[in-house]
């Protein structure tokens, strides 16, 4: 059922990226995602392909997990190449019956889109929501955009909401599955009927579950008032970010590969784009 | 006659994966009419998931589960029919309210039925006598009644589809005495009735003790006793060795055995316990 989501999970584990400081590891994601987007030709984007290869191997992510993160990306890949390698018409005139006029261009172009899309899922997958817990993840995003407090902008408030948020989603799921159980129970039927039917038979489910979500917000409220929460100021963590030497060598290695994909860009041939 | 059966049930959670979890093995229950049966067991013994297979909304992952000496999974009957002939009732029933009058969710049962008009009228009435709402309550929205009216409300979201069988999971977790004794008498009154066989998931020795027929033990996934309420409890042995407590009336009634004062075991209410002391203190036999 919705339980079996896994896009986005985070899975616990003692390898190196899961040791490593999310501060950093949220830095070379970016660094990462630019690299992507910097590769221009085919012997770039392959260096790339092989660096998250690498990567996966390296976080110990079971291939399972890997397949089951990308596979709700079909459609958008399917989509985007369809749409690029019917109307792109650049490069040579490679097809052309009726109206169906297919350039190298649009081969080349999904190509790189297709693949584009699939590394970054998988990039932003190993290195950030897989290897990292939630919890690591906004206290790294917290420190990191804490700079902005200074001109007003509350960061630990946003990063608490993070923090609630991603701890309540798989409440929510759980809960959402007892009340669509319940309703059954009830006789609900989700399957037949007209679109608006289908629709109206949402209602019995999405009430209780905002109803219920505002109750857990409130009862959430109070207890941390009871624990004398009053927002980030003068509040000291019990486990403090540390920045390793593995954390540094993390980061030159993806800041040399950066320099290599640019190198390989420009004297490496292959096609471009 | 047999309304409710199982075979040989078998359930595991997340199969095939590193987190597989026999929930349920080799369960067999028969359920004849208008009996109460109460099941009793601690945290993670299979209650909750058992009850679900009762109405078809888990598939067992072995064995049977008929209904009307109907194999409800052979294909042969809707999933959907089953579900009105088997009432169910969540824990926490009251978090599955949803519409903006009391009439109108106690009615969503019995209009998935099919039923309209004045026979859902006569519905909504009769199954909320049984649990004690009131004509102007049912005006009322179900967000504005406390705790112990909502969960009512809820049973009576179920009770309004007339079913053969009810199967309830904690239905009085949470209430205060006379919330508990509202519920468990308009239970009560509905199984005399409608002639309804009831199963009723519970750790409260004291309502077990007080209400149910029969008694199912279940621990860690599989049944360690079964029978007549007066055999396991008149056995306490048993209930300790399964890893349970007793009732407090039935504590008491043991510590005055050992003390040579014969009472016996077969009371289950406080009341009916201080009438039985009062009867030995005035030298009656009993």
């Amino acid at each position: 059922m919705i339980k079996d989501i896994t896009l986005g999970q985070f899975f616990p584990g003692k390898s190196i990226l899961h040791k490593m400081d999310p501060r950093i590891k949220i830095i070379i994601t970016i660094l990462f995602i630019v690299e992507i987007f910097i590769a221009k030709t085919l012997w770039a984007l392959l260096a790339i392909s092989v660096f998250t290869f690498l990567l996966i191997i390296i976080g110990r992510i079971p291939l399972r997990t890997i397949v089951n993160a990308i596979k709700p990306l079909w459609m958008i890949i399917l989509f985007t190449s369809v749409l690029n390698v019917f109307f792109n018409t650049e490069g040579k005139l490679l097809v052309e019956w009726y109206f169906i006029k297919i350039y190298s261009g649009g081969l080349l172009m999904a190509l790189f889109i297709s693949v584009r899309i699939l590394l970054l899922i998988l990039a932003t997958s190993v290195l950030l929501s897989f290897t990292t817990s939630p919890i690591a993840l906004t206290d790294g995003l917290e420190t990191l955009l804490m700079p902005l407090s200074h001109i007003g902008v509350p960061v630990h408030d946003f990063a608490m909401m993070l923090t609630i948020a991603l701890r309540f989603i798989p409440i929510l799921i759980e809960e959402t599955d007892k009340i669509i159980s319940a309703q059954k129970a009830r006789g609900a039927d989700f399957e037949t009927g007209s679109l608006i039917n289908k629709a109206k038979a949402l209602i019995p489910i999405f009430i209780p579950l905002f109803v219920s979500s505002i109750r857990h917000a409130d009862d959430l409220a109070t207890a941390m008032e009871c624990r004398c929460y009053t927002g980030g100021k003068g509040r000291t963590r019990m486990n403090k970010l540390k920045t390793k030497y593995y954390d540094f060598l993390m980061l030159a290695l993806i800041a040399a590969f950066g320099a290599a994909v640019i190198f390989i860009n420009i004297y490496g041939g292959g096609f471009s784009i | 006659m047999t309304l409710l059966k199982t075979e040989n049930l078998k359930y595991v959670y997340s199969a095939g994966t590193p987190s597989e979890h026999v929930a349920l093995e080799n369960i067999n229950i028969e359920l004849e009419r208008g009996e109460l049966v109460g099941v009793i067991g601690g945290t993670g013994s299979g209650k909750s998931t058992l009850m679900q297979h009762f109405n078809g909304l888990l598939k067992p992952a072995e064995g049977k589960v008929f209904v009307d000496g109907k194999d409800i999974w052979s294909g042969e009957v809707a999933l959907r029919d089953i579900r009105f002939k088997v009432g169910l009732v969540f824990q926490y029933p009251e978090y599955q309210l949803f519409e903006d009058t009391v009439r109108k969710d106690i009615s969503y049962g019995p209009k998935n039925m099919g039923i309209e008009g004045e026979e859902l009228e006569a519905r909504v009435r009769e199954a909320a006598s049984f649990v004690g709402i009131s004509e102007e309550m049912l005006e009322k929205s179900p967000f504005e009644l406390s705790g112990g009216e909502k969960r009512r409300v809820a049973i009576a979201g179920v009770l309004a589809m007339r079913p053969r069988v009810l199967i309830l999971d904690e239905p009085a977790s949470g209430l205060d005495p006379i919330g508990r004794k509202t519920i468990f008498d308009g239970l009560m009154n509905y199984k005399e009735k409608t002639g309804a066989s009831i199963v009723i998931i519970s750790h409260s020795m004291e309502d077990m003790a007080k209400y149910a027929d029969d008694i199912i033990v279940l621990r860690e996934g599989r049944i360690v006793l079964s029978g007549e309420k007066d055999d396991i409890f008149g056995n306490p042995d048993n209930l300790i060795n399964a890893g349970l407590g007793l009732p407090s009336v039935t504590r008491i009634i043991l510590m005055l055995r050992k003390k040579g004062i014969n009472i016996p075991t077969n009371i289950y209410t406080a009341e009916a316990l201080a009438d039985a002391i009062d009867k030995i203190k005035r030298g009656d036999s009993l």
